[in-house]
């Protein structure tokens, strides 16, 4: 990517309130925020919602922004700090966190009968995903869901390399032996 | 050995240096119980990848509602009086009632405050020009950074 153009550059031109390098940067990283978020909350209108707050967030700290190429991480930890918030909301008031019907499974090119079953295993596993503990959750879905390598992920969470790695396995195991439990495992 | 079941997940991911891979490549080859624990875990890491590969798409309004709250607010045409800071705006805002209050009181007739809040403006100048030319065309997503490259200059400075 030309570097007139990496996200710090386009953070810097951000802070100086050019509109098309904010633009620019919504649009490279709107699908990462939505698909972290809606792993994370298990709702596309909640994901929409905090998405809208993440992205503002950033605009209004562009001027505190460092740029030391770490601009994913501090993002991602702007969305994960959001979504915790929710988490901890819907707690209080006792929302139950997922609903399958908010995630649609487009054909890919897969058969009508790959399809319903892929829609079939990625309800089973958000709705697992939902009842993981919050930082199991975050840390999980930023390795399989964004890609994340353990070491950003620590950077993102603010933890350790041993913490991610306690966090991931930890989660794999709840949501094995959640999905066991069903007998749901294929 | 002792078990490696801590480290699997790490093992699945890529995650562990080689030397420690190496271990549990040896452990596992002598290990039926943690073979067994690492066939699960491979199951789970499956069904992991389809729900990641379910498509998440963000909708108009998502641009459309962050540009409302950013940079369709333009912090020059925000009346001096009411500051730049939250607080600063609600000390003036609190001012600006009182005021009127006491107008409304004390002077029969008189007329209160019009505005008690800043003004916020969208600056309609420029938007929808970006948004009739790459900013809402998401058919082509290198399409805004040609247009982007193009249009700067040589000391990096925008169009």
């Amino acid at each position: 990517m030309d570097p007139k153009l990496d996200d710090d550059a386009l953070m810097i031109r951000t802070a100086r309130g050019e509109e098309a390098a904010f633009r620019l940067l919504v649009q490279r990283w709107e699908h990462d925020v939505l698909a972290f978020l809606s792993a994370m909350l298990g709702s596309a209108e909640d994901a929409e919602d905090l998405a809208q707050e993440t992205f503002v967030r950033i605009y209004r700290n562009a001027g505190n922004y460092r740029p030391e190429g770490m601009f994913r991480s501090w993002m991602l930890r702007i969305a994960g700090n959001l979504a915790r918030s929710r988490l901890r909301r819907r707690r209080i008031i006792g929302w139950i966190p997922f609903d399958p019907t908010d995630h649609d499974v487009a054909d890919q090119g897969a058969g009508p009968e790959a399809v319903l079953q892929a829609g079939q295993t990625s309800d089973l596993i958000r709705g697992a995903l939902a009842r993981l503990p919050d930082r199991q959750r975050e840390a999980l879905v930023l390795h399989r869901f964004q890609g994340m390598k353990y070491k950003d992920i620590a950077t993102t969470m603010g933890t350790t390399l041993p913490g991610v790695e306690s966090l991931i396995q930890r989660a794999l195991a709840a949501l094995r032996d959640e999905l066991s439990r069903g007998d749901r495992m294929p | 050995m002792k078990h490696v079941t801590g480290h699997l997940a790490a093992y699945l991911g890529g995650e562990l240096d080689q030397p420690t891979r190496a271990l549990v490549d040896t452990h596992l080859a002598e290990c039926a119980a943690c073979r067994a624990e690492l066939a699960s875990f491979d199951q789970v890491w499956a069904m992991l990848d389809v729900a990641a590969a379910a498509p998440v798409s963000a909708g108009p309004g998502l641009w459309s509602g962050v540009r409302s709250r950013t940079v369709a607010v333009d912090p020059a045409r925000v009346p001096w009086f009411f500051g730049r800071g939250p607080w600063t705006r609600r000390g003036w805002a609190a001012v600006a009632v009182a005021a009127g209050v006491f107008v409304a009181l004390v002077l029969p007739g008189g007329t209160g405050p019009d505005g008690t809040g800043p003004t916020v403006l969208a600056s309609s100048d420029s938007a929808g020009w970006l948004s009739s030319t790459w900013l809402d065309d998401t058919s082509n997503p290198g399409l805004a950074e040609q247009w982007m490259l193009a249009g700067l200059d040589s000391d990096g400075s925008a169009p």
